[in-house]
């Protein structure tokens, strides 16, 4: 109960910082007292009644001088967030055992004191002791398995200035990142992939049966047959069924996902090493991953879209 | 591991064991060095590389040093047995602490350890050792969370303290005075020198002279003049040994005298005795005090800290008689001792008629016998120790003169009883009042007669006369004999001016602070508001308090903000506030753009505005700083241009 | 403005026509001894600027049209053997002059481009093991087709960093045109700058530039601007310390031009396209938002 209702003022508070981007101000910052600042205020509290009990002014002005510390702190504390840009930047993402991290940059006009940073993936908060002008952090989320994860909760925390007061805030950018599949040496022979030309050969004989290349958009004056129906009745798009060439040249390759074996995870680390070795060979090569087809390319972006099906699939 | 913190985190350690000596006399010589082991411990830690340490292995010696404590105090003192664990809790928890966090808790812990010093000790150098020590506290919490050197740590949380001490002062003055919520019980202070209830001189082989302090006070007819007996404590039972305490001693008058002859205000240290010091009979009207049928006042209950009170007091009412029993009680003395000295009374008694002859005779025995008065007395264990003063030894202090003279009157048939209290004090001259140490310790003596009633005989007097009038510290004669008693303090070096002028204005401060300071309570608290406020100060004092609050925390708000900002230079300052006044602020603007573009929305400013670009320009980009003609020239233009641009 | 500066700006504008911001850079490159990269359409002056900018100067001037088959040696010299003296003499090549003009640097082979480059980094021609020590002061203009037009070896990211600066002259106004077309038949006598100051005062001059005050403001200022295509994360890549540098001199220069012994934020402003545009890997075309992008994002104070 009590659980349900604490996620369900989480969820509201979320709401509030829904950007890729915050201002830090009065009406997105919290503050409250944090353990060791209860811990304080009880102390005070001590002194206050050992100050009254013993009708003792010195005590009394002790435990006064730690309201007044409390106080101040509240306001340090809201001051040293306040008016903070922090601007979400994008994410990096990596092969899965290791971490992929996201992006987030901190600036501020004024400077800011002791900034934890963590994330939902990551709980142990990156600490920062001065942040003046910007900064750009990384936050680490490691030892996730292959996929996509939304960005999530990122919470920006500060201790300042004495450790007794927690102030904190939250960005949400609607951002998601990857963690690609981890790479796994593929022994299955006929589709290792190598610079021997003989087994890309074997390869490209697989291919010219499938002959399939990729879907382009329907212009008039193609012919109709070409079109793909299937498309057309789940998304009203024309598309056109491309064939590859019958010449297609030797550096082509499509890595099949049906074709590898192993369970779904291997077979997919073993697309991701096949899809790095291509990349590195400068070939060109297409993924098929069921339903999801991409075609053929090379280069970075075509790399990143590929490793991103992966992980995606 | 424990080196993760930097080593001046440490000196708290050295501060627990500096109030651990502090408290010496309150803990004992055992607890110190229970606090010097651990101490000890935490250095060599801090000099090798430590093990960690398992968590049974701290369980245990945190038990040890518990049961160690308490066994050092005694359970009795439960105060002080706590005060003690907590000290030794947050010694060796600092042992054992691996994480800032839990070094935040020593800290925060610290809070309260320290300012436990104020139940023992309320001295100004109390309140400024622990002011000392919770900054540099404050700036080790400062650098758990920021990584902060130590000197620009302490030099913060030390600017902070300072500016929030008067906070906290206006907080203690204008916060109303709650009554204690329950009793609590007080710290037990050890026996210090002074007075005892029970009174044998003849034991004492050295007076041992102390220069604490007993008492202040002050008149409030400034004409008044010595000398001041001040009486503290009535011995109306001789068992042949010592002069016992009265026991009407703690019984109450019911109705006050009317008419008092002056009123005097006194502060008296804490004591282990509840009795207070009065003039003549007096008596209070304070609620932590009675009076008693003796004219003395004392304490309900024992108190730690200064006890300020008034007294009111009166001369003697004349009395024709006493009652019979009391009579009897005040002539009592057990039989066969010091036969010589009752048959040197019955012959004085023969020859004279009154009780003034009487006096006179003895007198003139005192005189005529070369007495000598002396702090270092010859001792007796005798039964007849009173003949052997007045026939054998003829040397003795105050508590011998008084003891003999009260026994000869009693052999007469005399009432008569010893009173032991304070003589004379120092007078300071610039606040008018009057410091009485533990040396000023005097003894004299009572005898009643009918029609008259009690007076006051001081034999001490005939022998030296000086000691009636000013302190003993005063007094010429007995110099070296008394500073010999005296051992090492400030007085003892009062030959030196300067150090004497020193010790005075120490003495000065001293009683400002337990007049002003710690003994601030209800009833001054509620007298300071109708002083301020007239007859509804309490209101008056409550608005204004809340009023201030309000301030305070304006003043607050601001006062953090200004700290979090960067620091800009004055001249960036003024750029800055024009430019945000009259322009959404385009950041990649340059100033003479920005300038450029005011000149364009308000044409008739154009000159002022490129004066002040220069000013900006020669500080800013040509590297010249702005003397102080050109800053108030740029001051100057600033505040034109705003106000002739809001027109 | 420097009254001498100003001669020159003058009589480069008889022949560059409106375009001062570009005469001033192209000075600006000249006083911090950097070697400068036109970057612009065929026709659009990048070869009348570079022209008048030797006249002007009063530098000996040598031009070269890069083509694809051309070799190292057509730029730096080779050695001949001399039949008479039975030795091998060596011919200087082009390079050996005071202004170089290197015509359409993006046509020639990437072997020749970095012969060139890095005669220019090191100041000598080493042949046959023998250094030649190049003439000082030595200024590469180089001019450059747009990276699409066809049949062009672009220049990688760590050899457009040589050039101090990439400038493009762009379109002439419509009544600068009407005036070029004025002036098209005539003789090039006539169209010529004259020789304004020696190389002399040019040494002097580039003296000089390093003593303009560089405040700390504007310091800061140069360290937010780098600092921000560090960690925004937009540019691919980041500006280099050469870059921050660079940008400082270009200040000093420009502050110089206009005359002032100190540089405010202006001056960084002006020059800092110019000066960092190619290295930030920026096509002439995304300039000027760029430009914007990058001033709005970093405050000058």
């Amino acid at each position: 109960m009590i659980n349900r209702l604490k996620w369900k003022v989480k969820q509201h508070i979320y709401k509030r910082h829904q950007r890729s981007e915050i201002r830090l101000s009065h009406n997105n910052i919290y503050i409250l007292p944090s353990k060791d600042g209860g811990f304080f205020i009880a102390v005070a509290l001590l002194n206050f009644v050992l100050g009254i009990n013993y009708q003792n002014n010195l005590i009394l002005a002790v435990s006064y001088i730690m309201a007044v510390m409390m106080i101040a702190a509240l306001f340090l504390g809201f001051f040293n967030l306040n008016n903070t840009n922090v601007r979400y930047l994008g994410s990096n993402a990596n092969f899965s055992p290791y971490s992929s991290s996201i992006r987030i940059s901190i600036s501020s006009s004024a400077e800011i004191q002791s900034l934890r940073l963590s994330s939902e993936y990551n709980q142990t908060a990156t600490h920062i002791s001065k942040v003046s002008d910007e900064k750009v952090l990384e936050l680490g989320a490691p030892e996730l398995p292959r996929g996509v994860y939304e960005t999530g909760v990122i919470k920006i925390l500060s201790y300042f200035p004495f450790g007794l007061i927690r102030t904190w805030s939250y960005i949400k950018p609607n951002d998601a990142f990857y963690v690609y599949p981890t790479p796994l040496p593929v022994i299955d022979t006929e589709f290792s992939f190598g610079s021997a030309s003989n087994t890309s050969q074997s390869i490209q004989q697989k291919e010219r049966s499938v002959e399939f290349d990729h879907l382009s958009q329907y212009q008039k004056g193609m012919s109709l047959s070409r079109v793909s129906w299937k498309h057309y009745a789940k998304t009203e798009q024309m598309l056109v069924k491309q064939h590859a060439p019958e010449s297609a040249d030797l550096h082509r390759v499509i890595f099949d996902y049906s074709k590898l074996s192993g369970s779904k995870e291997e077979r997919l680390s073993k697309l991701c090493t096949l899809v790095l070795d291509a990349d590195k060979q400068q070939t060109s090569y297409a993924l098929l991953l069921q339903q999801n087809r991409i075609p053929f390319g090379q280069g970075e972006t075509h790399k990143l879209c590929c490793l991103e099906a992966l992980s995606e699939f | 591991m424990n080196s993760s913190f930097p080593k001046w985190y440490y000196s708290t350690s050295l501060f627990l064991w500096l109030l651990s000596i502090i408290l010496v006399d309150d803990f004992g010589i055992g607890f110190v060095g229970l606090c010097t082991v651990l101490t000890l411990w935490q250095a060599s830690r801090l000099v090798t590389k430590p093990s960690v340490l398992s968590i049974r292995f701290i369980n245990l010696v945190t038990l040890l040093g518990a049961i160690a404590t308490a066994s050092l105090i005694g359970l009795k003192n439960s105060v002080n047995v706590f005060v003690a664990l907590m000290l030794v809790a947050s010694l060796l928890k600092q042992v054992h602490a691996t994480h800032a966090r839990q070094f935040t808790q020593i800290c925060i812990l610290n809070f309260f350890t320290y300012p436990c010093l104020f139940l023992f000790t309320q001295s100004i150098f109390a309140a400024f050792l622990v002011l000392i020590l919770l900054a540099v506290n404050l700036a080790i919490m400062l650098n758990l969370e920021q990584n902060l050197r130590f000197k620009s740590a302490l030099k913060i949380s030390a600017k902070g303290l300072v500016l929030v001490l008067p906070v906290a002062t206006l907080l203690v003055i204008f916060l109303p005075k709650l009554p204690a919520f329950w009793q609590l019980p007080a710290p037990q202070n050890q026996a210090k020198t002074g007075l005892s209830e029970n009174v044998d001189p003849f034991n004492i082989a050295n007076l041992s002279q102390s220069s604490d302090l007993v008492f202040r006070a002050s008149f409030e007819d400034t004409q008044q003049t010595g000398p001041f007996y001040w009486r503290a404590i009535i011995h109306d039972e001789f068992d042949g040994r010592q002069w016992k305490v009265s026991e009407y001693q703690g019984t109450n008058i019911r109705a006050l005298p009317k008419d008092p002859i002056g009123t005097a205000t006194i502060i008296a240290q804490p004591s282990q005795l509840p009795w207070l010091y009065g003039l003549s009979y007096s008596y209070s009207t304070n609620a932590k005090l009675n009076s008693n049928v003796f004219g003395t006042v004392y304490l309900k209950n024992l108190s730690a800290k200064p006890v300020e009170y008034q007294i009111d007091f009166t001369d003697f009412e004349p009395q024709d008689s006493l009652r019979p029993w009391y009579y009897s009680r005040n002539i009592a003395l057990p039989d066969d001792i010091n036969q010589q000295a009752r048959q040197l009374a019955r012959d004085w008694d023969s020859q004279s008629t009154t009780t003034s002859q009487f006096i006179e005779l003895m007198k003139r025995y005192f005189l005529q016998n070369g007495f000598v008065y002396t702090l270092t007395p010859t001792t007796t264990q005798s039964d007849n120790r009173i003949d052997d003063f007045l026939f054998s030894s003829f040397n003795g202090f105050c508590g011998h003169y008084a003891s003999a003279a009260a026994f000869l009157l009693r052999s007469a048939g005399i009432p008569a009883r010893l009173i032991s209290g304070y003589l004379g004090g120092e007078k300071n001259d610039n606040q008018g009042y009057y410091s009485v140490y533990q040396y000023d310790a005097h003894a004299w003596v009572e005898y009643f007669t009918p029609g008259i009633g009690w007076q006051r005989l001081d034999p001490t007097a005939w022998i030296a006369p000086e000691r009636m009038t000013g302190s003993l510290s005063q007094l010429e004669q007995l110099s070296s004999e008394f500073k010999s008693g005296l051992g090492y303090s400030l007085i003892g070096l009062s030959n030196w001016q300067s150090i004497n002028w020193l010790r005075l204005q120490l003495e000065e401060l001293d009683y400002q602070w337990t007049r002003v300071v710690i003994n601030f309570d209800k009833e001054k608290q509620g007298a300071l508001f109708k002083e301020w406020f007239g007859s509804n100060g309490q209101l008056w004092a409550g608005i204004f308090s809340l009023f201030m609050l309000l301030l305070l925390s304006i003043a607050l708000f601001y006062l953090s903000k200004q700290l979090t900002r960067h620091k800009c230079p004055i001249e960036l300052v003024y750029y800055n506030a024009i430019v945000s006044d009259f322009k959404e602020q385009l950041s990649g603007t340059t100033a003479k753009q920005h300038i450029v573009e005011l000149c364009k929305l308000f044409p008739e400013l154009e000159v002022s505005l490129w004066q002040f670009y220069q000013l900006i320009e020669k500080s800013q980009y040509q590297q010249k700083p702005l003397n102080k003609l050109e800053l108030g020239e740029l001051k100057r233009l600033y505040k034109s241009i705003k106000r002739k641009a809001r027109k | 403005m420097n009254e001498e500066i100003k001669k020159l700006t003058d009589a480069l504008s008889t022949v560059i026509l409106e375009k001062p911001e570009q005469i001033k850079l192209a000075i600006c490159s000249l006083l911090c001894r950097g070697h400068l990269l036109i970057e612009d359409l065929p026709g659009m002056g990048k070869t009348t600027l570079s022209h008048s900018l030797a006249d002007v100067l009063g530098l000996t001037y040598r031009r070269v049209q890069f083509t694809s088959d051309l070799l190292p040696a057509d730029i730096t010299g080779t050695s001949i053997f001399n039949r008479e003296h039975q030795s091998f003499e060596f011919h200087p090549g082009p390079i050996f002059s005071q202004v170089l003009l290197a015509d359409e640097i993006n046509r020639a082979s990437p072997k020749t481009q970095s012969a060139l480059l890095e005669s220019m980094e090191e100041h000598q021609v080493t042949i046959d093991g023998v250094s030649h020590e190049l003439p000082s002061p030595f200024f590469v203009i180089a001019t450059q087709n747009p990276q699409h037009q066809s049949g062009t070896h672009p220049l990688p990211e760590s050899q457009l960093d040589r050039f101090f600066m990439r400038i493009s002259l762009g379109y002439p106004s419509e009544i600068a045109e009407a005036q070029l077309i004025k002036l098209a038949g005539k003789a090039r006598k006539l169209t010529r700058a004259p020789q304004v100051i020696d190389g002399k005062t040019l040494l002097a001059y580039q003296q000089v530039v390093p003593n303009i005050v560089l405040s700390d403001a504007i310091i800061d200022y140069i360290l937010r601007l780098v600092n921000y295509t560090r960690s925004s994360g937009q540019f691919s890549d980041p500006l280099s310390p050469r870059a921050s540098i660079a940008l400082a001199a270009a200040s000093r220069a420009y502050a110089f031009i206009s005359g002032r012994d100190f540089v405010i934020p202006d001056d960084v402003q002006a020059v800092f396209t110019s000066v960092c545009a190619h290295r930030l890997g920026v096509t002439t075309t995304n300039e000027a938002e760029v430009q914007t992008q990058v001033f709005q994002n970093v405050p000058v104070h």
